[in-house]
C-alpha cells in the first residue's frame, strides 16, 4: 500500500487533490440520488392520492368505477381512463410484490389531510408494463419516450372502514434520465479544470527545487560558490537566492580559512625555526634535548592541525601508488627508531591514493600502536571490494565507553592509555579524516580472540574501497 | 683560511639569521647574511660563495625568483629554507634549480649534513653536469626521478621508498654496472640522517630489493657480487632535464 504512495512533492500533491475531489464527487452523487429518490416517491404518492380520492368520491356517490357503465352523468372523468380501478374484498397487493413503505407513509398523510377514513394502505411497484387496450395509448404512454422502455406499473390500494379495498393501477411516472453519466462527465471536467493547472504549477515549484538539491550535493566538493538562476514562484526563487548567498559566504569562509592557515603555518614556524636554531647553541645538554623535543612536539601538532584543515580539499589528484611499499617504508621508519614493528607478508596492492596523506595516516596508526601497545603488528590484505590495513597492538585497549570519543580532536581519556603520552591528540582524528577522504573508513576495537573473548590490545582497521577496473 | 666553506644566508628574519650564523660559524664555516634579494645580489657581485641558503617566503622579490636567477647565472648550489610543508612548493623549488631543501623548523645539524652532501656532489659532478642537470634515471622500465625523489615502476605506479633507500638507489644508478663495496656505498650514501651509519648497508639493500625485485630472494636488478659488494645490473639511461628558458 505504501509503495503506491508517491514520494515526490508533485506526486503527493496531485494524488491528494485527486482523492479529495473523488470523495467530494461521491458525496455529491449520494446527495443527488437521495433528492431524486424523494422526488419520485413524492410524485408516486401524490398521483396515487389524486386517483384514490377521486375514485373514493365516486364510490361514495354510488358511481361506477369500471368502463362497463360509462355513459351520461356517470361518465368517468378523463383522468380515470388512464388507469384501472377496482373494489375488492381482499388486499390486491400480495406479499410477493415490491412495496414502497416511504410512499405509503406519504400517501397516508395526503389521504388523512383530505378527510378519508381508512383502515389500511398499501402501494407496490410492479415490474410488468401497464396492460393497455388501445394502440394509441400504447404509443403515447406505455412506451417511455425518453429511453424507449415500457413504463412499469404502480398498484395503490386503501381499505375502507367497511373492509373493502379500493385499488388503482396506473403507469409509473417516467424514469428520469440516467444521472451516472452526468456525474462521471462532471467529475472528468473537474479533474481537467483543477488538476492540469495544478500540475503545471507544481512543476514550476519542483523543478527549481530539484536543481537546488543537486547543487547542494555538488557544493560539498567544491570551493567556488554556486550561482543558480532564481526561478519559480517567489517563495522558491527566494530560497534559491538564499542558497546562492549562503554558498558565496561558505566559499569565502573556506578560502579565508585556507589563507589563515597558510599564515599561521608561516608565522608560527618561523619563530619555531628560530627557537630550534638557538637551542643548538645551548650548553646544557640535558636541557637542550628536552627543549628540542618540546619544539618538535609543537611542530608536529601544528602540522597535524594544518593537514586536518586541508583534508577534504585535495590540492592534487590521487596517483597510482604501491600501497604495500608505502606501508613497508613507514614500518621501516619505526623499526629504524628501535620500535617493535612487524609487517606480515602482504600481496602487492596498487591503488589511487593521496600519497602524502596516506603515509601520514599509516604513520599515525603505527605510532599509536607502538606508543600505547609496545608492539605493532601490521597486516595488509584484500577483501572482496576493499583493501584493509589492520594494526594490532598489545596495549591495555580502551574502555568501550571511551571508544567513540577516541576520534574527537584532542580527546583525553582517564584511562592509562592516555597518560604520559606526547602526541598531538589529533592522530586518530586525522587518520579517520584521511580514510574518509579516500572514501574508506577507520574502525578501532578491542581485540577479541577466536572465542569472542576480549584479549589485551587494540585493533585499528583502515578500510579503503577497491575500485575494480 | 681559504678552505673554509663560505655561505650566503638569505632570510628576512633576523631571529633566524643571527643564531644560524652563530651556529654555522661554530661549525667552522664562514657566513655572510643578506636580509633580502637585492642585498643578496649585491653580495654576490662582491664575493664568491660556495653555497646559498635561501628562504622562500620573503617580502619583495621572493626566494624562488632569486633561486632561478642564481641557478641561471652563478655556479653556486642552493638549499631552500621553507616554512611550508606543502610538497608542491618543494618540487617547484627543486625544479627551478635548487639542490635541496629543509623545512622549518629544521635541525641545524641536519642542515650542516645537507650542506656537506650538496657541496660534495657539486665537486664530484663538476660544472659541466650542472649545465645539463640530470633529472632522473631509467633502468629496466623503472624510473628514478631525482627532482621529486620518486620511484616509479614499469607500470607507472608510484613506489614509496625511504630517503635512505632513495640515496642508495641513486648511487647505484650513477654507478650502474660497477661493483660497489659496502665502504664505498656508505661513503657515497651518507647524508642527512646520523643513524644511517648505524645501519648495515645490507639491511638497506634487502629492503630496496623487497620493493623493486620481482622475487627478492632471487634478485635480478641489484645483484650481490660475491666477496665484493653490490651492483645495479641493468642498462641505465640518464634523463636530462629540459633546458630552462
Amino acid at each position: 500500500m505504501m509503495r503506491l504512495w508517491p514520494k515526490s512533492l508533485a506526486g503527493q500533491l496531485l494524488l491528494s487533490l485527486a482523492l479529495a475531489l473523488l470523495v467530494a464527487q461521491l458525496i455529491n452523487a449520494a446527495m443527488i440520488y437521495r433528492t431524486q429518490k424523494q422526488a419520485i416517491e413524492n410524485q408516486i404518492a401524490s398521483s396515487a392520492a389524486v386517483r384514490l380520492i377521486g375514485a373514493w368520491d365516486r364510490v361514495e356517490a354510488g358511481q361506477p368505477l369500471t368502463r362497463g357503465d360509462n355513459r351520461g352523468k356517470h361518465r368517468r372523468p378523463r383522468w380515470m381512463r388512464r388507469g384501472r380501478y377496482a373494489l375488492s374484498a381482499h388486499n390486491p397487493i400480495t406479499p410477493g410484490m415490491r412495496r414502497l413503505p416511504n410512499v405509503e407513509d406519504r400517501l397516508s398523510d395526503y389521504l388523512g389531510n383530505n378527510g378519508l377514513e381508512i383502515q389500511d394502505i398499501a402501494i407496490a411497484h410492479l415490474d410488468q408494463p401497464m396492460p393497455q387496450r388501445r394502440r394509441r395509448q400504447l404509443a403515447n404512454e406505455a412506451l417511455d419516450s425518453k429511453n424507449g422502455t415500457y413504463r412499469t406499473t404502480i398498484l395503490a390500494a386503501v381499505q375502507k372502514e367497511d373492509g373493502q379495498w379500493l385499488s388503482a393501477r396506473y403507469a409509473a411516472p417516467p424514469r428520469r434520465g440516467n444521472i451516472n453519466g452526468f456525474l462521471i462527465l462532471q467529475t472528468l471536467i473537474l479533474y481537467l479544470v483543477l488538476l492540469v493547472p495544478m500540475a503545471l504549477l507544481i512543476r514550476r515549484v519542483s523543478r527549481p527545487l530539484r536543481t537546488l538539491t543537486k547543487s547542494v550535493h555538488e557544493f560539498r566538493d567544491r570551493q567556488e560558490p554556486v550561482t543558480l538562476t532564481p526561478s519559480g514562484p517567489q517563495d522558491i526563487s527566494q530560497l534559491t537566492q538564499a542558497f546562492n548567498d549562503m554558498s558565496a559566504r561558505i566559499s569565502t569562509m573556506i578560502n579565508e580559512k585556507d589563507v589563515m592557515l597558510g599564515a599561521i603555518g608561516h608565522d608560527l614556524k618561523t619563530p619555531l625555526a628560530a627557537l630550534r636554531v638557538r637551542l643548538e647553541n645551548m650548553d646544557d645538554d640535558a636541557q637542550r634535548v628536552q627543549m628540542i623535543a618540546g619544539v618538535e612536539d609543537i611542530n608536529r601538532t601544528l602540522d597535524d592541525i594544518l593537514v586536518l584543515a586541508r583534508v577534504g580539499h585535495p590540492m592534487d589528484a590521487p596517483e597510482q601508488v604501491n600501497l604495500t611499499a608505502l606501508i613497508q617504508t613507514v614500518a621501516e621508519e619505526f623499526a629504524d627508531l628501535g620500535k617493535d614493528v612487524e609487517l606480515a607478508e602482504s600481496p602487492r596492492i596498487v591503488m589511487p591514493l593521496h600519497i602524502t596523506w596516506m603515509r601520514r595516516a599509516v604513520r599515525n596508526l603505527i605510532s599509536n600502536a607502538v606508543r600505547y601497545g609496545e608492539q605493532a603488528r601490521i597486516s595488509l590484505y584484500q577483501a572482496e571490494d576493499s583493501v584493509i590495513i589492520r594494526i594490532d597492538d598489545d596495549g591495555p585497549g580502551i574502555a568501550e565507553a571511551d571508544m567513540a570519543r577516541m576520534f574527537e580532536p584532542f580527546a583525553r581519556l582517564e584511562s592509562s592509555r592516555n597518560l604520559a603520552t606526547g602526541g598531538s591528540g589529533l592522530g586518530l582524528t586525522l587518520a579517520r579524516a584521511i580514510a574518509e577522504q579516500h572514501g574508506g573508513k577507520l574502525r578501532i576495537a578491542n581485540r577479541i580472540d577466536d572465542k569472542g573473548v576480549v584479549i589485551e590490545g587494540l585493533m585499528a582497521e583502515f578500510t579503503l574501497p577497491r575500485i575494480t577496473t | 683560511m681559504t678552505d673554509q666553506t663560505h655561505i650566503l644566508l638569505i632570510d628576512d628574519e633576523p631571529s633566524i639569521r643571527q643564531p644560524l650564523t652563530e651556529y654555522l660559524e661554530r661549525q667552522n664555516m664562514r657566513v655572510t647574511e643578506a636580509e633580502n634579494a637585492s642585498k643578496a645580489r649585491s653580495e654576490m657581485r662582491k664575493a664568491r660563495f660556495d653555497i646559498a641558503l635561501l628562504d622562500i617566503m620573503m617580502p619583495g622579490e621572493d626566494g624562488l625568483s632569486l633561486c632561478r636567477h642564481i641557478s641561471e647565472t652563478a655556479d653556486m648550489p642552493v638549499i631552500l629554507l621553507t616554512a611550508k610543508g606543502e610538497a608542491t612548493d618543494r618540487i617547484i623549488g627543486l625544479e627551478i634549480g635548487a639542490d635541496d631543501y629543509v623545512v622549518k623548523p629544521f635541525d641545524p645539524r641536519e642542515l650542516v649534513a645537507r650542506i656537506k652532501t650538496v657541496l660534495r656532489r657539486a665537486h664530484r659532478t663538476g660544472q659541466v653536469a650542472r649545465d645539463a642537470q640530470v633529472s632522473g634515471y631509467e633502468f629496466d622500465g623503472w624510473l628514478l626521478d631525482t627532482i621529486k625523489h620518486q620511484l616509479t615502476d614499469p607500470e607507472g605506479v608510484h613506489v614509496p621508498i625511504s630517503a635512505a633507500e632513495y640515496r642508495l638507489l641513486n648511487v647505484f644508478a650513477e654507478h650502474a654496472g660497477q661493483v660497489l663495496n659496502r665502504d664505498q656505498l656508505l661513503d657515497m650514501v651518507q647524508g642527512r640522517e646520523a643513524n644511517l651509519f648505524d645501519r648495515a648497508i645490507d639491511n638497506q639493500v634487502s629492503r630496496l630489493r623487497k620493493k623493486i625485485e620481482a622475487d627478492s630472494k632471487n634478485p635480478e636488478l641489484i645483484q650481490t657480487v660475491w666477496g665484493g659488494g653490490y651492483m645495479l645490473a641493468a642498462n641505465v639511461t640518464q634523463i636530462i632535464a629540459d633546458e630552462r628558458s
